[in-house]
């Protein structure tokens, strides 16, 4: 076979540009940079002076073999453009070859043009598509391209080449994370030798599918084998999220004292301590964080928290409003930068970030609040009033929310009890206290459902999905109810719409199979078992069913 | 996803726990302040000597079920028999099973020689019920003071009956509750400026002892750190509030939907002061609420309220967050002659300091008046006093944890028991916090409620009594530097009611003047000594402004100081009826 003897092996070549990828995408939490930023620039072209042997021989037989030894000989040299040349005449001899494909495209690939590149390794997979390194360069190209779906397909192929391939597998989950398909990559890492790339991979994905506890469980158990910071970095911000902010603070403490000049260390232990108004030890942190790196975001942000807080408003103005040109898309900055310039007796200056903080989605209702006040000094009371009441009645909210949370969960505790009608009371008091809650109306018509109070039930549901018809549990629900009283094309048409919204409901899919199969369409109902056992092969209702529509369609 | 989103959120900050363990600031550094130029008071525990060696009993010990467990209960400095000293009363709880013989409301008559004398029974005060707060006013005139007291069932009415005995007069009086109520403040007010108390009573949530929900991991607001514990009182319903009419024969009726109480919703009432914050000559109302808007009740001059915390900057902290306000103090810090308010919160709810700029309006200055960094504890009890008689009033706030699970598994960040905090007033709107200097009353640690202060031994300094949950309460002995002088003053309603409560009171002295007013309850659903106490420093004279519920102004001038005056409304200063050092 061909190959560049002296360049680094394609493999090794390869996994550094991805290890390059993957030790940024470990810290995505933080940067979220997307991979596409990742490339490089493209070698000037030198001039070509090949060997006078070889350029004797290719003018006296200008074949595939000579040409490829003339790419061979540049590729020797780091003359990557030269190489691309010759192979490229090779190519015009032999167009259907794989491993010239793939040669000119890694040509290519050196001289840092994957666009070059692409077509070549696009080629060469299609002729050859068992060569695993060519799927692992294409597929890093499209990354670079940012063609993730296609990286997707490309990473899938290598893994199903060398299902043991650390660079596929990096590759494949990352491509997974950017692309929000979180229940693909639990399922791609499912079993798989965690290192804590893939460890935060998989915690972000387990976060995402609001799986905090799992999250936080892979995290731990990588944290066993491995003190990096950035493993304990996304376990303090999986901890924040989880609104376990103590276990946070010791996390981020541990990694601050095993590595004290480590700046994600610092920053995140800095964070803690401002989230948990610990200011004793954030104070002198935050000053040291300050004479370090005076201008960096995350230190200017959090020392400006801390100053607003600690009532040092005009430092907290001027270090916000530095923070707030390096990023302006965090609402909790503007909202801080707003209340400093309120204290300043500014309220003129405090309403546009005010304001900036809302739109930028700051939920919480001092927002409202602070922007009442603000506007009310500054004359404009219609305006003020109307904050106030915004303000008001997220609190109300707020308040009903928790009240209508709480008689929810005393309702489930009353449920598992088995008290089925105390528990049916306590969700009408929460469904009575904060209606908006849909959740908590779910809940009290699936209790409705168990006391057989169906027609209370289906006027539940039915109010749910008037309101939201991507409201995926309440059209299974729905789809439950008609089937069982007979209505197999309202049912079909309600488990349609819980797949639609839900791709990955199993149960909704089974369900859907089980209405078409009753309906004799055997076919669909067979795709959709399909997809049921797609997500969940071990499902044993699903594996049954599948079963029993082959041996259905076979009688049809 | 960015997790970064999740940093510093303030709902988050609202709920997290103290950090600042006592370990992490000593209390010995705390006590290098600037106002230690000069002496201070030093307070001794002489609880046990005096004869208070009863435990209040309040809740488990060891666990809470129910909030109602740890919500304590409030104490008064009462003079039922009008001998010029101070008696004491205590509410008491129970437990939820086996309650300890010995428990319940207790009455100590003031010997007059440092001791008291435990006279409950031969009072007729006995009570084994869940009691609660307590307001005291003479609410028929009859020159004696009452005791209303909350309790979580029915709230009871108790009449002076002038002979040392007090008479339940609930149901005679038309006070009789329909179903079971939390009650927790209250307040007697002379609404309309008719003589006649009437009677605002808040509630505190509604909650059910037997199907409530328990402690739980699952539960929101059923747990804390990790631990069950009491729910709420998120999660919980809110009470709506009560007014009654003093019909002037005994007699009360619920106006609560006449004067607007009834409307009053979503807030978890606690202590309820009265206070003419606007100065308008009509009194108002303030309420702290726990974790929700703390009211403003602002007099309309026709018998009925607004309720104003909003707009007038008390219902939550600077930022707009709902603060748990549980016990207020009512004084002049910056001595402008104006009524500010003290309100004591929460763990990493520093306690609120509230500057009135005299119309009721209310500045929330804490983050600068140096109380803003002390939030290790949840305070309870607080008074804004003149401890050490140098003319300026300082704070004194007692603590108490409402997780006695924390304390074994939390030892250093939630202790089971937490020490008494005092600030020093610094002369220039600001306090210092003070440390061990201020003695043992201070820094021994206790599970504290309700707080009462007053001059029990008229030696002429504010002394303290806090009630500590299943223990016996504290009587903290107020050492006074001897070099500053001081002036009491008792007033006497006659067109007023005879209690005064509501009056305002300017005192002058050496260029400064200092606002004061009597209340009914104050502190943590408490009652302190009716007789106002001002320190005068070197000053040894006094002129005095009095604002009278009736709307009439009285001006006395050159009042002699280290002596009580008690001044009978239109008629002056009553001869024969003070005491001096």
């Amino acid at each position: 076979m061909l190959s560049f003897r002296h360049l680094p092996p394609v493999a090794r070549a390869s996994r550094h540009a991805a290890g390059t990828v993957l030790c940024l995408a470990l810290a995505l939490p933080v940067l979220a940079l997307p991979l596409a930023a990742q490339t490089r620039a493209q070698t000037p072209a030198p001039a070509c002076h090949p060997p006078q042997t070889l350029e004797a021989k290719i003018k006296a037989h200008p074949d595939v073999a000579g040409w490829t030894a003339l790419g061979n000989y540049y590729g020797e040299r780091q003359q990557y453009s030269c190489a691309a040349k010759a192979l490229q005449s090779a190519l015009r001899l032999s167009p259907h070859s794989a491993q010239l494909h793939y040669l000119t495209g890694l040509a290519y690939y050196e001289n840092h043009q994957c666009d070059e590149a692409m077509p070549h390794f696009r080629s060469s997979v299609q002729a050859d598509p068992s060569h695993l390194p060519t799927h692992l360069l294409f597929a890093t190209c499209l990354v670079r391209a940012n063609q993730l779906p296609d990286a997707e397909e490309q990473w899938r192929a290598a893994l199903k080449i060398d299902p043991t391939s650390d660079m596929a597998l990096h590759g494949l989950s990352r491509a997974l994370i950017e692309q929000h398909k979180y229940a693909d990559e639990i399922e791609a890492l499912h079993g798989a030798n965690l290192d804590p790339p893939l460890a935060v991979d998989l915690a972000i994905a387990y976060g995402n599918a609001g799986m905090l506890d799992n999250a936080i469980a892979v995290i731990t158990k990588a944290m066993r084998t491995s003190d990096d910071v950035h493993l304990s970095s996304n376990l303090v911000a999986l901890y924040v999220k989880a609104q376990r902010s103590d276990e946070a603070e010791k996390v981020a403490q541990k990694a601050y004292t095993n590595h004290p000049d480590d700046f994600l260390a610092q920053i995140d232990y800095m964070r803690t301590l401002v989230l948990n108004g610990d200011w004793t030890p954030a104070r002198p942190l935050g000053q040291k964080l300050l004479e370090e790196k005076p201008h960096d975001f995350d230190v200017l942000y959090t020392n400006g928290v801390l100053e607003r807080q600690d009532g040092q408003y005009e430092a907290a103005r001027d270090h916000l409003k530095e923070a707030a040109q390096m990023n302006q898309q965090m609402p909790n900055l503007f909202y801080n930068l707003g209340v400093a310039l309120a204290r300043l007796h500014d309220p003129a200056g405090a309403i546009e970030p005010l304001r900036t903080a809302i739109t930028l989605g700051d939920k919480d209702p001092e927002v409202h609040f602070e922007l009442a006040n603000a506007l009310r000094l500054t004359g404009q009371a219609d305006e003020a009033r109307q904050e106030m009441v915004t303000y008001q009645q997220a609190v109300r909210d707020e308040q009903n929310r928790t009240l209508s949370a709480s008689k929810a969960s005393e309702a489930d505790t009353n449920l598992q009890k088995g008290d089925l009608q105390h528990a049916i009371a306590l969700y009408r008091e929460a469904v009575a206290a904060f209606p908006k809650d849909t959740m908590v109306s779910y809940k009290l018509a699936l209790a409705l459902d168990k006391a057989g109070q169906t027609d209370e039930e289906r006027t539940i549901l039915q109010q749910l999905i008037a309101a939201d018809p991507t409201f995926a549990a309440a059209q299974y629900q729905l789809g439950y109810l008609d089937s069982r009283s007979g209505d197999n094309a309202a049912a079909e048409q309600h488990f349609r719409s819980a797949v639609t919204t839900a791709p990955a409901y199993v149960d909704a899919w089974i369900s859907l199979a089980a209405t078409l199969g009753m309906e004799s369409k055997f076919s669909e109902a067979q795709q959709a078992v399909a997809m049921a056992l797609r997500i969940d092969p071990q499902n044993s209702q699903a594996q049954q069913l599948n079963h029993e529509l082959g041996a259905a369609a076979q009688k049809h | 996803m960015n997790f970064t989103n999740h940093w510093t959120r303030r709902r988050l900050l609202r709920s997290l726990p103290a950090f600042c363990a006592p370990a992490l600031l000593p209390r010995g550094l705390r006590a290098a302040s600037a106002a230690a130029s000069s002496a201070f008071s030093r307070f001794v525990d002489i609880a046990a000597s005096a004869g208070l060696t009863q435990p209040m009993y309040y809740g488990g010990v060891e666990y809470a079920t129910y909030i109602l467990e740890i919500t304590g209960c409030g104490c008064a400095f009462i003079d039922y028999d009008n001998d010029g000293w101070m008696d004491i009363f205590l509410v008491s709880g129970k437990w939820l099973k086996d309650t300890p013989a010995g428990a319940g409301n207790r009455l100590y008559h003031n010997n007059r020689d440092g001791t008291f004398t435990d006279v409950t029974e031969k009072a007729g005060l006995k009570d084994l019920g869940w009691g609660m707060g307590v307001c005291v006013a003479d609410y028929d005139n009859d020159g004696y003071d009452d005791l209303f007291v909350t309790y979580y069932g029915q709230n009871k009415l108790y009449h002076n009956n002038g002979n040392g005995t007090f008479t339940d007069v609930t149901e005679k009086a038309g006070l009789l509750q329909q179903g079971i109520h939390y009650g927790s403040g209250c307040t007697f007010i002379e609404r309309n400026r008719n003589g006649l108390l009437d009677l605002f009573v808040s509630n505190y949530i509604e909650i059910d002892i037997v199907n409530g929900p328990k402690p739980s991991l699952s539960i929101p607001n059923c747990n804390y750190e990790g631990v069950a514990t009491n729910c709420g009182p998120m999660g919980l319903a809110a009470p709506r509030h009560y007014f009654y009419r003093n019909n002037g024969n005994g007699t009360f009726t619920d106006i609560s939907k006449e004067t607007g109480i009834a409307d009053l919703q979503g807030s978890f009432g606690l202590t309820a002061v009265v206070m003419d914050a606007d100065e308008d000559g009509w009194p108002d109302i303030f309420v702290a609420c726990d974790s929700t808007f703390s009211f403003m009740l602002m007099n309309n001059h026709d018998g009925t309220f607004r309720e104003e915390g909003l707009l007038r900057g008390l219902a939550t902290n600077s930022d707009g967050q709902r603060m748990s306000g549980m016990g207020v103090g009512l004084g002049d810090f910056d001595l402008d002659g104006h009524l500010d308010i003290i309100r004591t919160h929460f763990y990493n709810q520093p306690t609120g300091v509230f500057h009135n700029d005299g119309k009721g309006n209310f500045e929330d200055v804490s983050a600068t008046s140096g109380l803003g960094q002390e939030h290790r504890y949840i305070n309870w009890g607080v008074g804004l006093f003149d401890f050490d008689n140098d003319g300026y009033p300082d704070i004194l706030i007692d603590s108490g944890t409402v997780y006695p699970e924390l304390g074994k598994i939390f030892p250093t960040r939630f202790p089971a028991k937490t020490p008494r905090l005092v600030f020093r007033n610094n002369g220039n709107g600001t306090f210092s916090e003070l440390g061990d200097e201020t003695g043992p009353g201070i820094s021994t640690a206790h599970n504290s409620r309700g707080a009462a202060f007053a001059d029990f031994d008229n030696d002429g300094d504010m002394d303290v009594l806090i009630l500590n949950r299943n223990e016996p309460p504290s009587l903290l002995r107020n050492d006074a530097p001897k070099d500053n002088h001081w002036i009491k003053i008792r007033l006497e309603g006659t067109k007023s009611n005879r209690s005064a409560i509501g009056a305002r009171v300017l005192a002058h002295y050496g260029g400064k003047v200092q606002a004061q007013s009597v209340t009914s309850q104050c502190s943590y659903i408490s009652v302190n000594d009716p007789r106002l106490h001002f320190g005068l420093g070197a000053n040894t004279t006094a002129d005095f402004d009095i604002f009278w519920p009736s709307g009439a102004k009285e001006s006395y001038k050159e009042l002699a100081a280290d002596k009580l005056h008690t001044i009978r409304e239109g008629q002056g200063v009553v001869p024969g009826r003070g005491f001096s050092k």
